[in-house]
């Protein structure tokens, strides 16, 4: 009986481990078993430049990645930044339009910011390339106010990366936005009204407030894809508007330099978490219930 | 204590608890409902309401759902346009200005309480928006969270709170703007059965204590029995009956009324007759004594007995007593009272609730009976169209 | 190619120009970029699955051979199945040589099969495969007697002096391309290049780039070290500091000529001369300082276990009718001796090729352009380092 009773309660004890067992196989080989490869090569060193490299605890990769490529980590941040801002100028009125004046139109409009979604995101970025390219109308028109001159182009200059950045990312910033919107009790801004608050008060006070989740997660989204991005700024950019991304491809690819390439995605990957964990502490989403 | 206080504060005087019957004529009225028609497309959601809400008065809009009583409270919160007709509100025609401008609050059905806020900041909200200094904004959320007897809750979320305190919070964001009066949207309806009836007396209490109008909307008629001074009973766009509790129930003026607001007999009748302050009414080869409503002698009418007002015998009834025979369907003991279902010679069924006062011999299903009331609790009621409501079905 | 094949390339096709992209080309199809990005290879990924329906059975002797997209005429397949019994698994897998080698990499340094009998790949990736890493192995010169119809400029390469390991299956010419409607005026040295005002690119192949800079600075390409080009990467940094270059371009260098984004690029032959025909503002020329000369060549990977099947498939290609077929639909320089004649021969608008020094060049342009030679380790990692350096990625 006692025997049965500490059976029953083992059991019980490795029910959750048990429930959790398929998820951490999974975590752990799909995402601690390649990030441990990435941080053994980059601590690696090759003894030639085609040769395997072989684990030598080479701090020098961090070192070259830290001091070589400030400019390329900032200049990647900046424009993940500025096209993260860009995207929820745009997206957050359209997520406001279709989550409360869509009607039944709203599925229709969501459709509609994801069809670009079902091309490419080559073809996207080549897309937006022809867009803000010299013959187009964009350029057309800033020359003939005069903004830019005879010669001048959009392409190859900041604003046509951040643009692409902006333009190929949007849809994740407007379908979080739009769910956490969907989502408010429009009762809630019928509340706020009802308490004496003009619409813009009702929507600083409650409904923006609320969709700071979507906001939240749709800048995530933005970011950190736009921050790693290379397509962008290759296709789009000249030599001075390299990102990170790019500097990790040409060392992956170009120079055969794995653990330089793996000692760059760390350095990344770690400015990216202290970014994310800075951001979710000022928004403070985890008390939106 | 608190509560004392805003009374005094809001200096709002002697009120009477059963205020002017007669609601055109009334002095002093809060809202006024003039003549009001509410269209969306072809539909119409309210035709031609037309009310007056008194100053201190705990008024309930009654029907079944879609019957028009939640859209005229919008009107009256401002959520909606009349698309005829004016709202008054303290006098002022404000048919057409905006919620955040008129000085009623609502309490949502589901409270829609701001869920990222706190209790105190959720109370707080209304006075934010508007001029009220801090201190005067701590004095009065603190007042009306003792009120509401939260105190203790200021700084929980609302997701933390029971269906109960959840609704009490809500109570509390809309009074503590002292509006002239509030609004409650089927604000029970979450609540479950025992939770509802101990709020129905909580609800009274603070209307006593905080001596506001109270607009309350519900399809539940107990409910609008229990806590109103006034009820307008609505169906399909129209107010069909304005009275306090017991004219409702016991005065129905329609079918509709009689079969909504509690059980009722109704039995197809024509007025044949008078006898003395009497009407005669014959139900099919019987003819019964009534009392006289103005209904004119050779109408084809409806005669309506409330189940407790029948008692049953197993012979013929005196001749001071009105009845018709009856055929035992079924009968379910119900603790205070028995339950009663029969059946008329015509097939009409009828209930009569019997209390342990009787002296019934053992009745069973099959046994013939007669079902017998006071000639003054029939009521005579014009024939509605649509055919009789079936009590079994009307019965909430 | 089966109808199937013909209809995801025309889909293929259709799909680049909705990109922009008027024709794709060997190398203008879609760049290191889009390869490296997974998405982009779907496409080749498809047709290389279509490649292997071709295979028939029967003789039970098959080879497979990795090559660039679009570098093969639709019909040669077949012929030379026909002409060698010979089954062919033809994939069209290899988008750019840093990609190329990056995916081959891990099996090739473990002497592991990569499921190819033969992939071609430029000098100076040929270079490193033949001389750095070591992971190809000779042709069999008895199955190969067609090698005597080999060019004589390109016999003998530095990086393989008697063509041993490699046989180039079609070069090309890096020069200047540019849109005389945006410059304005013809332009004929590097430094008329430079001093245009519109946009410029140069490309993002070191080797083209560099070359072309070097032979400008009175360095000489085919012998080169990264000392000797100190000059050219000097005068390269100031052109793009003073953005007299605006930026580093893969392959749609030719879109954006055509449709006047850039007024001038560093570019490659055979995209310009399939786009001059349509678009006669675009022009292509070799500086008067030099032009760089590349071929793209067939190896045979040290795994493969039919090194002579292989080799009888690069000699069926050299036999000048069947190059001569090549040329007639790609459009780049053969590396077959006696194809002028055969092209002739075709008549129509192939004999026309025979006038365009793009496909067919003159002895004045060849003596004007030079071979990238061979780097060493050690001097490949400076030259690709201080070339990263100089385009923002370094």
């Amino acid at each position: 009986m006692i025997q049965r009773d500490d059976q029953g309660r083992k059991r019980a004890r490795a029910a959750p481990w048990l429930l959790l067992g398929p998820g951490m196989l999974f975590l752990f080989l799909f995402f601690f078993f390649p990030l441990y490869t990435l941080l053994e090569m980059s601590l690696s060193a090759s003894p030639s430049r085609f040769a395997s490299p072989v684990f030598t605890w080479e701090w020098a990769n961090y070192s070259e990645a830290l001091t070589q490529y400030g400019e390329q980590f900032s200049r990647s941040f900046l424009y993940a930044t500025l096209a993260t801002l860009a995207a929820l100028a745009i997206a957050y009125p359209l997520a406001y339009v279709i989550a409360f004046r869509g009607g039944r139109y709203k599925n229709v409009l969501l459709g509609m910011v994801i069809v670009p979604f079902f091309t490419n995101f080559l073809i996207r970025t080549l897309a937006w390339k022809t867009i803000v390219g010299d013959q187009g109308m964009v350029v057309d028109m800033l020359r003939t106010v005069g903004i830019l001159g005879e010669h001048e182009s959009l392409l190859r200059r900041p604003i046509a990366v951040i643009g692409g950045l902006t333009y190929n990312f949007l849809p994740f910033m407007v379908l979080p936005i739009y769910v956490s919107l969907e989502k408010i009790d429009t009762r809630l801004v019928d509340a706020a009204r009802d308490l004496y608050s003009t619409t813009w008060r009702a929507f600083r006070k409650i409904v923006f407030p609320l969709s700071l989740p979507g906001v939240f997660a749709g800048s995530l989204l933005v970011f950190i894809p736009a921050a790693g991005d290379f397509v962008n700024a290759y296709y789009l950019g000249s030599t001075k508007t390299t990102m990170i991304g790019n500097v990790v491809q040409n060392q992956f690819l170009v120079q055969v330099d794995y653990p330089v390439a793996a000692a760059l995605s760390f350095v990344f990957m770690a400015i990216v978490m202290v970014i994310v964990a800075v951001y979710s502490k000022l928004l403070g989403t985890e008390d939106i219930a | 204590m608190e509560g004392e206080a805003y009374v005094r504060d809001t200096e709002q005087g002697e009120r009477s608890l059963l205020p002017e019957l007669d609601s055109e004529g009334a002095i002093d009225a809060v809202i006024s409902i003039d003549h009001v028609t509410k269209r969306f497309g072809e539909f119409v959601a309210v035709d031609d309401a037309n009310f007056h809400i008194s100053r201190g008065e705990f008024f309930s809009m009654l029907g079944p759902s879609g019957c028009g009583k939640t859209t005229t409270l919008r009107m009256i919160a401002g959520f909606e346009q009349p698309s005829s007709g004016e709202i008054r509100l303290d006098g002022k025609d404000v048919s057409r200005v905006p919620p955040y401008k008129r000085h009623v609050n609502t309490v949502f059905q589901q409270y829609a309480l701001f869920p990222h806020m706190n209790v105190w900041d959720n109370v707080a909200f209304g006075l934010r928006a508007t001029k009220v200094s801090k201190p005067e904004i701590v004095r009065r959320v603190t007042e009306l969270l003792a009120v509401v007897h939260l105190a203790d809750f200021a700084t929980r979320r609302p997701g933390q709170l029971s269906g109960g305190q959840q609704q009490r919070v809500a109570l509390a964001r809309a009074l503590v703007n002292y509006p002239s009066a509030l609004l409650l949207d089927e604000p029970l309806g979450a609540l479950d059965l025992k939770l509802r009836q101990a709020m129905q007396l909580e609800l009274k209490r603070i209307q006593r204590e905080v001596g506001i109008t109270f607009v309350f909307v519900t399809h539940d008629q107990e409910e609008a029995l229990t806590m109103s001074d006034r009820i307008a009973v609505m169906n399909e766009g129209r107010v069909v009956q304005i009275g306090t509790p017991q004219e409702i129930y016991e005065e129905p003026t329609s079918e509709f009324v009689a079969g909504f607001i509690g059980m009722a007999n109704l039995l197809a009748a024509r007025c044949e007759g008078s006898d003395g302050e009497f009407r005669i009414a014959r139900i099919g080869d019987q003819a019964v004594k009534v009392a006289s409503n103005g209904l004119a002698i050779g109408d084809e009418v409806t005669l309506m007995v409330r189940p407790e007002r029948a008692h049953l015998r197993t012979s013929a009834p005196p001749m001071d007593l009105a009845g018709v025979s009856a055929e035992v369907v079924d009968l379910v003991f119900q603790g205070p009272i028995v339950r009663f279902d029969l059946r008329s010679p015509d097939g009409t069924p009828l209930v009569a609730h019997v209390g342990p006062g009787s002296d019934l011999p053992l009745l069973r299903p099959g046994d013939q009976v007669w079902m017998c009331w006071e000639p003054s609790a029939g009521r005579l009621l014009p024939r509605s169209t649509q055919g009789f409501p079936r009590p079994d079905v009307l019965e909430y | 190619m089966t109808d199937r094949q013909a209809m995801i390339r025309t889909e293929a096709l259709r799909l680049a120009r909705m990109a922009g992209t008027p024709r794709w080309s060997r190398r203008q199809f879609l760049g290191r970029s889009a390869a490296l990005l997974g998405v982009a290879a779907v496409g080749p990924a498809i047709l290389a699955a279509c490649g292997s329906d071709e295979s028939s059975g029967g003789s039970g002797k098959s080879v497979t051979v990795s090559n660039w997209v679009d570098y093969m005429a639709p019909k040669s397949p077949k012929a030379f199945t026909d002409g060698t019994g010979i089954e062919l698994k033809y994939k069209e897998d290899i988008n750019d040589n840093n990609e190329y080698f990056a995916k081959v990499k891990p099996n090739l340094s473990k002497g592991e099969s990569i499921g190819t009998d033969a992939f071609v790949l430029t000098d100076w990736m040929a270079n490193r495969m033949i001389n750095q890493v070591k992971w190809v192995q000779q042709l069999d010169d008895a199955k190969f007697p067609n090698k005597a119809n080999m060019r004589v400029t390109l016999q003998k390469p530095p990086f393989d002096p008697t063509r041993a390991y490699s046989a180039p299956w079609q070069s090309g010419l890096t020069g200047i391309a540019y849109n005389i409607k945006e410059t304005g005026k013809e332009i004929r040295t590097l430094d008329e290049f430079l001093a245009i005002e519109g946009s410029t690119t140069v490309l993002a192949e070191m080797r083209d780039t560099v070359g072309i800079f070097m032979l400008a600075t009175g360095a000489d390409p085919s012998v080169p070290t990264h000392a000797d080009s100190l000059p050219a990467f000097d005068k390269l940094q100031k052109a793009i500091d003073d953005g007299s270059i605006g930026g580093t371009n893969g392959n749609e260098y030719v879109n954006d000529l055509a449709s006047g984004n850039l007024a001038a690029a560093f570019a490659w032959s055979g995209d310009v001369a399939q786009i001059s025909r349509d678009n006669a503002d675009v022009r292509f020329m070799i500086p008067e300082s030099g032009g760089m000369l590349w071929s793209d060549n067939l190896m045979i990977p040290s795994t493969s276990e039919k090194p002579g099947l292989a080799s009888e498939f690069i000699n069926f290609f050299y036999d000048p009718v069947n190059a001569a077929v090549l040329t007639n639909y790609i459009q780049y320089i053969a590396p077959v001796d006696g194809v002028e004649d055969e092209l002739i021969k075709m008549g129509g608008s192939a004999a026309k090729l025979v006038d365009d020094p793009l496909v067919v060049p003159t002895a004045e342009l060849l003596a004007n352009v030079k071979i990238f030679g061979g780097l060493d380790e050690e001097e490949e990692v400076q030259f690709d380092e201080h070339f990263a350096n100089i385009t923002g990625t370094g």
